[in-house]
């Protein structure tokens, strides 16, 4: 065996080390823009499809028009007519800002800690004016990764319109099959809330019946339980329960 | 050993799969659909292939007390460029692909010709027993990749073959294809097939 000197070692590490994160920093720097402009689009799309305006050949960008964009104050439920700016992309250090509501265990459904101040939510109107779609971001642990999605719900803020998700890092061919279109076309026309205005919708291990349940993922019940959690958070009265309750008394 | 050797060689006669076994794990994840599969395929082909390319040009330089490291860092560096460009210009694949991308670095593939093959011989060789090497997994990976896809679904290539039941045909899909216990009987009957021809010729 060749013996090196300690120095050589040390520089060949260094140089190589140097060499490797200009490559690497390079590639990310020179392929960000045309990534987050595939996230962006990808999103749009996500919007769309949640609430059922996502055909095979829609013009996302021309569909995404009629879209109407409001930020919503997680404390009050409060709602005012904004963009949403960097929210997607900064989703994680928006909910580690001061201003950011913290969980505590019993709230925390989603195994998420902390969310952001304000969330956008994204309403679609018929002809009248009236809210015909609403869209809500959710997000929540799974087995590996957090799952990022959307839910759609129709005009009476109860029925499921529909569910995707557009990032997450879930086994492909177990958990990643959250993206299979056919487990989330079970999700469409299911009720989320009980009679007493409490969350009951859940997804259950084989023989989901009624429309509070949802089949669960076979081989991923880790994944399916954190989906379901995600729901009945963001659903529930720490979530959007507050929005959700001014918009069915005062209308938007 | 003639070039063309170095680079024919491993597709079949010495294939990574079927006779070296080497990187059956992917083989296992990603060969439910020939279009994720092919990217899948070209991807470690250019990986491998580099990464014999540059370990064989430092082969000298690299103190011996690091050189796994060094090695790791090449390939590690390699792999992320590659998941950089499939991100920007392949976004629905590079979702189906996930996690498994990365996991290129831990293809037994690329280490195994590096120490196998790249660390002896010289650049140019090297990047030929990449390529050959990379074209030998992918050859196993789409045959895999078709039959799953096929059988699975009634698609190839996401076209479909012989309509499913579920969209109104007459064939009914058999779902054990699309997970991957089915890869392993086919890579084994694959390899048994392999074993049987190619390497008894030699024998």
């Amino acid at each position: 065996m060749r013996s090196e000197s300690d120095l050589k070692t040390f520089f060949t590490a260094l140089i190589l080390a140097v060499i490797c994160s200009f490559f690497v920093a390079g590639a990310n720097v020179l392929l960000k823009p045309k990534q987050d402009m595939n996230r962006e689009l990808e999103r749009k799309k996500n919007i769309l499809l949640a609430g059922g305006y996502l055909h095979g050949d829609t013009d996302v960008a021309r569909a995404f028009e009629q879209v109407e964009t409001y930020m919503v104050d997680m404390r009050t439920g409060e709602a005012v007519k904004a963009d949403a700016g960097k929210y997607f992309e900064s989703i994680k250090r928006l909910a580690t800002m001061p201003d950011a509501v913290h969980l505590t265990k019993q709230q925390d459904l989603a195994v998420i800690k902390s969310i952001p101040a304000k969330i956008p939510v994204f309403i679609i109107r018929d002809e009248s004016g009236k809210i015909n779609k609403l869209i809500l971001p959710i997000y929540g642990s799974g087995l590996w990764s957090t799952l990022y999605g959307f839910m759609a719900l129709n005009s009476d803020m109860d029925t499921v319109s529909g569910i995707t998700f557009y990032e997450h890092g879930e086994t492909p061919g177990l958990g990643g099959e959250v993206d299979n279109p056919i487990w989330k076309a079970q999700w469409v026309g299911k009720k989320i809330y009980s009679e007493d205005g409490s969350v009951a919708l859940s997804v259950v291990k084989g023989g989901a019946s009624g429309e509070h349940q949802v089949d669960g993922l076979s081989g991923a019940t880790m994944t399916s339980r954190g989906v379901e959690n995600t729901v009945r958070f963001w659903m529930g009265a720490d979530g959007f329960g507050k929005y959700l309750n001014k918009l069915k008394e005062g209308g938007a | 050993m003639s070039n063309i050797k170095t680079l024919t060689d491993p597709i079949i006669k010495n294939n990574p799969i079927a006779v070296q076994v080497l990187g059956i794990c992917s083989t296992l994840a990603v060969t439910t659909k020939l279009e994720v599969t092919l990217v899948m395929a070209v991807s470690v082909t250019a990986v491998v292939a580099f990464s014999n390319l540059f370990i064989s040009a430092l082969r000298n330089y690299m103190p011996s007390s690091i050189r796994l490291i060094i090695e790791m860092t090449i390939v590690a560096t390699l792999v992320i460029i590659a998941d950089q460009i499939i991100k920007a210009y392949m976004f629905e694949i590079s979702k189906q692909l996930s996690v498994f991308m990365g996991l290129i670095i831990t293809n037994c593939i690329i280490m195994g010709r590096a120490e196998a093959y790249a660390i002896s011989n010289p650049p140019f060789k090297s990047f030929l027993d990449g390529l050959g090497n990379g074209s030998g997994y992918g050859l196993v990976l789409i045959v895999i990749a078709a039959i799953r896809e096929l059988v699975g679904s009634g698609k190839l290539f996401g076209f479909t073959i012989m309509p499913t039941v579920n969209s109104g045909g007459w064939y009914h899909p058999n779902g054990l294809f699309l997970l991957a216990p089915s890869a392993f009987f086919l890579i084994g009957i694959l390899i048994w097939i392999a074993r049987l021809t190619v390497v008894k010729a030699e024998d």
